[in-house]
């Protein structure tokens, strides 16, 4: 008893002082989780947007970007421009390889404000492909609207110092930060990724991802507008249709009439 | 935020007293001066950032419930010529059905948005100036003596035609006698117009019905919205059956509201004279106009845009 009793202590430092080195916050390139909550937006019948937070221990002196984007999408745009001095669509553009969703935010904003780095805008132009009638040299300038245009439905967005550095109490660094889903997102699966950087060099990966669900009555229908057509086309009709009644029905009360052919009562 | 309303298919939300209140004004504009209404709507809906597509096709299927409330209103005010809107209805099949391949020959050489927004400009500036000046003159000489075209010009080049194309039939309800060929023709025109436009074209309608048709303009205005009914139905039906674009959600929350408004519409349009109808038709005309310039001739906020933008 005397020895267990003398042992024990020591097996609990022991334990402690193994645990702290598996999970110490240590050199850059220490395992570490990325924290998502909620993991899964449902897009119900009230559904305005959602906000979604990101955390993760980071190590000391280094700096994180967050970055969230979804699945790569096929776009069909119109492009403006003059006839006979006069704006309007002249021609389609087809883009490829655009996500559908992409926000990212930074602690320091000199990591998204230079261009120079892996995140941001910059780095889509390679992924991104236009089509349709355009000259080679407008390629960029095409690019750049197209930027302005997610911007404008808030599909895409950057967010340098954002995400925001606090101390654990003295047992290292987490970095937080909320990105705000605009409507307009899509149901699917959006891979959220944390990037650690450390003397401007990417240290450390992480990944996780959040699901957007339909849910409901919005769910419902738009199972039926895509899979019975023409079951949801009738039923669009049959509700107008019947509401007009319903609401002729109701205002009855004003019985018949002309129109005056004299002078306005 | 509670009162935020989800789109389901136009992937938005828009909080459901504005679209009460769109559907209510749009509404009461369609009941009073007998046209659908989305020459107004569609733009709106798209300024409040509906998708143009699921803005015109869920607008087609609010109009259903705005044209046959209107029409309802009218009808047991015995404002409908059911023969004339028949004609009409056919006519506006036919020139809908031409009228999309038309926009395929334009859409394949490229000038399709050129001559869609030109024609469309001088289409609404000719109507409404014509409508303005005309009315304008009618109210200043003999005011509420008058409400129908028959005193126009009895003796023009239409009048002309009317009685002297074959099959002159008698519209009781209407009062005037003409070939079935003119509604047809006419039905078929503003048929073609609005499918080029992607409107139901009631604007253009009912002052073609007033001054190629003579008809009374409380028959005008009863019988414009009957047709127009069929018409959207039609619409709302291709739309959801081949595009899948109507948002059933958007186009409830508004036709609750223009349901509503077309019958205060209707109502409110017995305390109106014809030609204060038609004159302040042609203003709200006028001002659809200007904006269309305007947006022609100002530079775009966006090089590129959605398609389906006008």
């Amino acid at each position: 008893m005397r020895l267990g009793n003398r042992v024990q202590p020591w097996g609990f430092l022991a334990l402690g002082i193994l645990f702290c080195l598996v999970h110490s916050s240590g050199p850059c390139n220490a395992v570490e989780t990325l924290h998502v909550a909620p993991d899964a937006i449902k897009i119900g019948a009230f559904f305005h947007g959602a906000e979604v937070s990101v955390s993760a221990k980071v190590p000391e002196r280094c700096d994180a970007v967050v970055e969230v984007t979804g699945k790569e999408v096929e776009e069909d745009l119109m492009r403006k421009g003059r006839r006979w001095d006069l704006w309007m669509n002249v021609g389609e553009i087809d883009i490829d390889g655009a996500p559908s969703l992409y926000l990212v935010m930074s602690t320091d904003a000199r990591l998204l404000d230079t261009g120079d780095g892996p995140w941001g805008f910059e780095p889509l132009r390679k992924r991104v492909s236009f089509h349709g009638k355009f000259m080679k040299e407008e390629a960029s300038k095409l690019f750049r609207e197209f930027i302005r245009l997610k911007q404008s439905q808030a599909l895409y967005g950057m967010f340098p110092g954002a995400l925001k550095l606090s101390s654990l109490n003295g047992v290292g660094t987490i970095a937080q930060g909320t990105f705000r889903l605009p409507v307009r997102i899509s149901p699917g699966t959006y891979r959220i990724c944390l990037s650690i950087v450390r003397d401007g060099q990417i240290a450390e990966r992480r990944y996780a991802s959040f699901d957007v669900v339909m849910v409901g009555l919005p769910a419902f229908l738009s199972f039926l507008a895509s899979a019975h057509a023409v079951l949801y086309g009738s039923l669009s009709i049959a509700v107008a249709v019947g509401f007009a009644f319903l609401s002729g029905v109701l205002f009855k009360r004003g019985g018949r009439g002309e129109f005056s052919e004299k002078e306005p009562c | 935020m509670f009162w935020d309303l989800y789109l389901p298919i136009a992937r938005h939300s828009i909080n459901i007293f504005v679209l009460l209140g769109l559907g209510g004004v749009v509404g009461f504009i369609s009941g009073l001066f007998g046209i659908g209404g989305g020459f107004l709507m569609t733009p709106l809906l798209i300024t409040a950032g509906i998708p143009p597509t699921v803005a015109g096709a869920s607008d087609s299927n609010q109009i259903v419930a705005a044209a046959a409330s209107g029409a309802f209103a009218h009808f047991r005010m015995g404002n409908v010529d059911l023969r004339m809107g028949i004609f009409l209805l056919l006519g506006n099949w036919a020139g809908g059905t031409l009228g999309v391949e038309v926009i395929e020959i334009l859409r394949a050489s490229g000038e399709a948005d050129f001559f869609i927004k030109v024609t469309y400009v001088v289409m609404l500036a000719t109507i409404g100036s014509y409508m303005f000046f005309e009315t304008l003159q009618r109210l200043r000489k003999k005011r509420g003596e008058i409400d129908s075209g028959e005193d126009l010009g009895r003796t023009s080049f239409h009048v002309r035609l009317g009685r002297a194309l074959p099959w002159q039939i008698h519209f009781e309800k209407s009062g005037v006698t003409l070939s079935p060929l003119l509604p047809l023709a006419l039905g078929g025109f503003v048929g073609m117009i609005g499918a080029i436009m992607g409107l139901g074209g009631g604007f253009i309608m009912v002052p073609l019905m007033f001054y190629m048709l003579r008809m009374p303009m409380h028959l005008v205005v009863g019988t414009n919205l009957f047709q127009e009914a069929f018409l959207c139905a039609n619409v709302t039906m291709m739309q959801a059956a081949t595009n899948h674009v109507v948002d059933l959600v958007l186009a409830f929350a508004l036709l609750v509201g223009s349901g509503i408004g077309a019958q205060f519409g209707a109502r409110f349009s017995r305390r109106l004279h014809g030609d204060h109808i038609r004159f302040l038709l042609a203003v709200i005309v006028l001002l659809v106009m200007v904006k269309m310039l305007l947006g022609l001739l100002l530079p775009p906020r966006l090089m590129l845009d959605m398609k389906g933008v006008q």
